[in-house]
């Protein structure tokens, strides 16, 4: 059984941050939960999934993270409880409908949990998801503890229910990543019968009559959160510097407090119900402060709102200086660490700080020299997307016309990078690219000759690009879009999407095949294999060719998944008699340009070599080798 | 090594200039260029400083005295039909030689005896791409080989490419029938031979064509197709003087076009190439203006001279003299090449 799911009140557990929030979910009893893959969020509804069946909820991947919230909002409006969980750019696409949903409230609970990218890790930007909650007039929470982040999931669905809207969850990637301790409560044993009241239109319009309905449940939280347990405060009472924090940022000033002495010197007030804030604490506090130092990660949210709260003030409070993102005191992007957080404080607090191994670094540097390959990020060993893009750089070249590929978000989006050639000259949000592309393709009226390539995912094409191609279609814009088609979400482990023969669950679900979609549109659509470099790159420029909007599939499956499902397809080697090394004029163009992690270059040997320990036998660089000095064999 | 770049050089003074000759010396087995529909295309940037594609291209430079000197063992002859030995008329006695050749069936018919003598094991050639204007290379190792190859060309075909093939193939001994650009890149790989492939060995018969420039292939196959709507083309031919018209066979049928209309397809590369005759190969064959059937025949090497001796040994070949105003008249118009490409 899931540890996730075990009916064991009181028991410990160490869990990874998006498994408790999971696990707060199902302690609040929710019926439904929904949401599109995305890191860090992505363990949330997998983990949910996995024990569906046995605890009779309903879970699904949606295509999208919009149509994920429209999923959880039925349910709520049904009186079910429902959770929906994204990252930061997916909350983007579900804003419009969250900012019509704000209006017209729910009957059940509905926790809507973002996680944040600090640093964009794992993201093509860097977004503080916070900022939307103020306009949209809805209570926000944000765990620092993984026993709290599974504690605030069950309390936020109390407030959802209480003030008939959503409530909001924000995450971060050390908090959704990180594993700590849990303790378990108890799981409900029934869950209500849907069943949503006809006798009330929920309609956003007018306006009029919705918006201040959500104004006045935005102070109902208000009155809700203002006790909470997850704002406290741990030091003197009239501390030299008052760290005002919240999320990560708690963990990561506690320890830098700690290892620096400063417990009796500085105070932290950690505020886990950051909107609408706990006025009076944080008044309270800034009573008896000189000095406040405000740690978050992202934007100055909680400094902004402290900042106007004191202005509010101003006339019954002391001076207070603030320092934090706006003095420049704090980094005002990127994550958080502890050792920054000590840098900052031992600089504010004139203390030393603390004493580290002087060969430590030099040591731990080496230690991974002889471990991590020098190498930028890349497409994995077999990617069908290296070949892909090799086969998109030829058939420009080929075309010669100066073509232009507008990217998308996947793992292709590394077509940005030398692992892609840099192919892709865009880099935008989901479905963008076929969106950009279809806006280019309109051009040639003004004298535009370069042609329009719009690279795609399978996921991505079912999620955003869908209604982009329909543009396309519509408007006649020459544009050829290629979908990556690897067969998964294989950026965000392997979810599946409405291209999948089974859903989130397990169960057998009806697949919607790309091809048939795109030919029942009257779409040109053509398929290929990636792994035939020449042949994909003369279809691809057989395809420029010709104007108006065509499809062509380039299909493979994710080396990671094909690797899960069977053995390899060839064993490469390289044969060191024909391979020329640096003699043969190549100019190591498998191992300088192909850049297929699976050949190494030997410095020893000069010569080129097949790493038959992550190889994953696709064979391709076989057909790169001018001297025919790869390989491959039929494994 | 000073004058020889790499790819990138290569792009900058040739490629992107527009002045590639579609000669094809760079294409071969190299992943970074490549030949397609007529047109030298580069696929990614190679770091390599003294590349073989920037050494034997024809365009990048040629030193006419250093060529000489290997091919000659002369000083330059800067003026006329440059350095020869004799010049004859020629045709090919074997007739179905003479039947599938454009002019006078010379050139197969000393490749055949080269052949057949062992002076050559293999030969780089250009063959028709059915129903397309250009050519592409192709390595004969047999008489038939070699005899389906004839017919003259109007159109740059990467020819070169394929003498990769041939040295990978082992071969020792290839013959090249060549337009005067390829005769300067194979010059430049003998001399420069920067991967001591003993090149200037493994190429010892350089048969040369006249030629006063030859259209861009896929300027000139999008020519005959999209504007003048011709398919599938044949033999395509331009009659001697006055005619002025360039005649295509396509489909059954015979289609005048005049040179004016294609003269813009001429690629940039003849336009600034002084060489007409060939000057740098061991022998040279041409048209013969006024003689229908026969060849000009410059013979400028003993290699020339030795292949020439064994096909008239072997009665594939006949010649005749060739006089003394034609060799004027050739001279004339091999000098006005010469003073329109300094131009």
């Amino acid at each position: 059984m899931a540890l996730i799911s075990k009916d064991d009140p009181g028991r410990e557990l160490l869990l990874m941050g998006n498994e408790a929030v999971a696990r707060g979910a199902l302690e609040a009893g929710i019926s439904v939960a929904a949401a599109y893959p995305g890191n860090p969020s992505s363990e949330i509804i997998g983990s949910l999934a996995e024990v569906a069946e046995d605890m009779g909820i309903y879970v699904e991947w949606s295509v999208n993270e919009k149509v994920a919230l429209e999923v959880a909002a039925a349910a709520a409006v049904s009186g079910l409880n429902a959770l929906v969980a994204m990252k930061q750019n997916g909350l983007n696409v579900a804003s419009d409908f969250l900012m019509n949903l704000n209006l017209t409230g729910i009957r059940g609970g509905l926790v809507l949990v973002v996680c944040d990218d600090p640093s964009g890790i794992s993201s093509t930007n860097e977004q503080d998801s916070r900022i939307l909650v103020k306009s949209a007039d809805l209570p926000l929470l944000e765990p620092s503890t993984f026993h709290e982040a599974k504690d605030m999931v069950r309390f936020a669905f109390e407030v959802s229910r209480e003030i008939n809207n959503v409530c909001m969850i924000r995450s971060v990637t050390r908090i959704s990543h990180a594993r700590g301790n849990v303790t378990l409560g108890p799981l409900p044993s029934a869950r209500p019968k849907p069943h949503f009241d006809t006798n009330i239109i929920l309609s956003a319009l007018p306006a009029s009559l919705t918006h201040p309905t959500a104004h006045r449940r935005f102070r109902q939280a208000k009155r809700l959160l203002a006790d909470s347990t997850f704002n406290s405060y741990q030091g003197p009472d009239t501390p030299e510097l008052l760290v005002i924090t919240c999320g990560s940022g708690y963990l990561f000033s506690q320890e830098a407090v700690r290892l620096l002495g400063l417990e009796s010197r500085v105070g932290l007030l950690k505020i886990g119900t950051t909107w609408p804030l706990p006025e009076e604490l944080i008044l309270s506090r800034l009573r008896d402060a000189g000095r406040v130092l405000f740690i978050e990660e992202v934007d100055p949210f909680l400094e902004d709102n402290v900042l106007e709260l004191f202005a509010e003030h101003n006339t019954t409070l002391p001076k207070v200086s603030f320092l934090g993102k706006k003095s420049g005191t704090v980094p005002d992007l990127g994550e958080l660490s502890p050792g920054l957080i000590i840098g900052i404080l031992a600089d504010l607090m004139k203390v030393s700080r603390p004493h580290a191994d002087e060969a430590y670094s030099s040591t731990a540097t080496d230690a991974l020299r002889n471990f991590a390959p020098a190498r930028s990020l890349a497409f994995c060993p077999g990617c069908p997307h290296r070949a892909s893009y090799w086969a998109v750089k030829k058939a420009l070249a080929l075309d010669g016309r100066d073509g232009v590929v507008f990217g998308d978000i996947g793992c292709y989006a590394l077509g940005v990078l030398a692992t892609g050639f840099h192919q892709s000259k865009t880099l935008h949000a989901m479905g963008s690219g076929t969106g950009m592309a279809s806006g280019f393709g309109m051009l040639g009226r003004f004298g535009a000759t370069q042609p329009a390539i719009a690279l795609c995912g399978d996921s991505t094409f079912y999620h955003a690009a869908i209604p982009a191609l329909l543009n396309a279609l519509h408007h006649q814009s020459d544009l050829l879009m290629i979908i990556l088609d690897n067969s998964a979400t294989a950026m965000t482990g392997f979810q599946p999407h409405p291209g999948s023969s089974v859903n989130a669950m397990g169960s057998q679900a009806p697949a919607v095949v790309i091809e048939d979609l795109c030919t029942s549109l009257g779409l040109k659509t053509v398929i290929g294999d990636p792994f035939d470099l020449d042949e994909s790159a003369v279809t691809i420029y057989e395809l420029l060719q010709e104007s108006g909007t065509k499809v062509l599939i380039l299909r493979q499956m994710c080396a990671l998944v094909g690797a899960k499902k069977g053995p390899r397809r060839y064993t490469v080697t390289v044969d060191q008699d024909k391979c020329l090394g640096d003699e043969c004029g190549c100019d190591r163009f498998c191992t300088r340009v192909f850049r297929c992690p699976g050949l190494n270059w030997d410095v020893s040997l000069k010569k080129a070599r097949v790493d038959e320990a992550i190889c994953a036998g696709c064979g391709v660089c076989a057909d790169i080798c001018p001297s025919h000095a790869i390989v491959r064999e039929r494994a | 090594m000073d004058q020889i770049h790499g790819l990138d050089e290569l792009s900058r003074r040739v490629l992107d200039k527009g002045l590639c000759a579609s000669c094809g010396s760079c294409v071969g087995r190299c992943p970074y260029v490549t030949e397609f529909k007529g047109r030298t295309v580069v696929l990614h940037r190679c770091t390599v400083e003294h590349g073989r594609c920037f050494a034997y291209c024809p365009m990048t430079f040629f030193d006419p005295e250093a060529a000489s000197r290997m091919v000659f063992g002369t000083r330059a002859e800067a003026s006329g039909i440059g350095r020869y030995e004799d010049v004859k008329a020629s045709r090919a006695t074997d007739e179905t030689v003479a039947e599938a050749a454009q002019g006078g069936g010379t050139v197969t018919s000393l490749l055949i005896a080269a052949l057949n003598s062992g002076m050559i094991d293999s030969a780089v050639l250009t063959s028709s791409i059915p129903g397309e204007a250009r050519g592409r290379g192709f390595v004969g190792t047999t008489v038939a080989e070699i005899a389906s190859c004839s017919g003259s060309k109007f159109a740059g075909s990467h020819s070169l490419s394929v003498l990769r093939e041939a040295l990978d193939q082992g071969r020792s001994r290839i013959g090249v029938v060549a337009l005067p650009c390829q005769v300067r890149s194979l010059r430049k790989m003998a001399l420069y031979d920067l991967k001591q492939e003993k090149l200037r060995e493994r190429v010892p018969l350089v048969i040369g064509l006249f030629c006063n420039w030859a259209f861009s292939p896929r300027q000139f196959a999008e020519f005959l197709g999209k504007e003048l709507g011709l398919g599938h083309i044949g033999k395509i031919d331009i009659p001697p003087p006055p005619a002025q018209v360039l005649e295509v066979e396509t489909q059954g049928r015979t289609v005048s076009v005049p040179l004016d209309l294609v003269r813009p397809m001429i690629q940039d590369a003849c336009r600034v190439c002084p060489d007409m005759t060939a000057e740098f190969a061991d022998v040279s064959v041409g048209m013969y203006e006024g003689r229908p059937g026969w060849n000009t025949l410059v013979v400028r090497t003993a290699a020339g001279a030795g292949v020439v001796g064994e096909a008239l040994a072997a009665a594939g070949l006949e010649t005749d003299v060739f006089p003394s105003e034609n060799l004027e008249h050739l001279k004339e118009a091999s000098e006005q090449k010469r003073t329109r490409a300094a131009q």
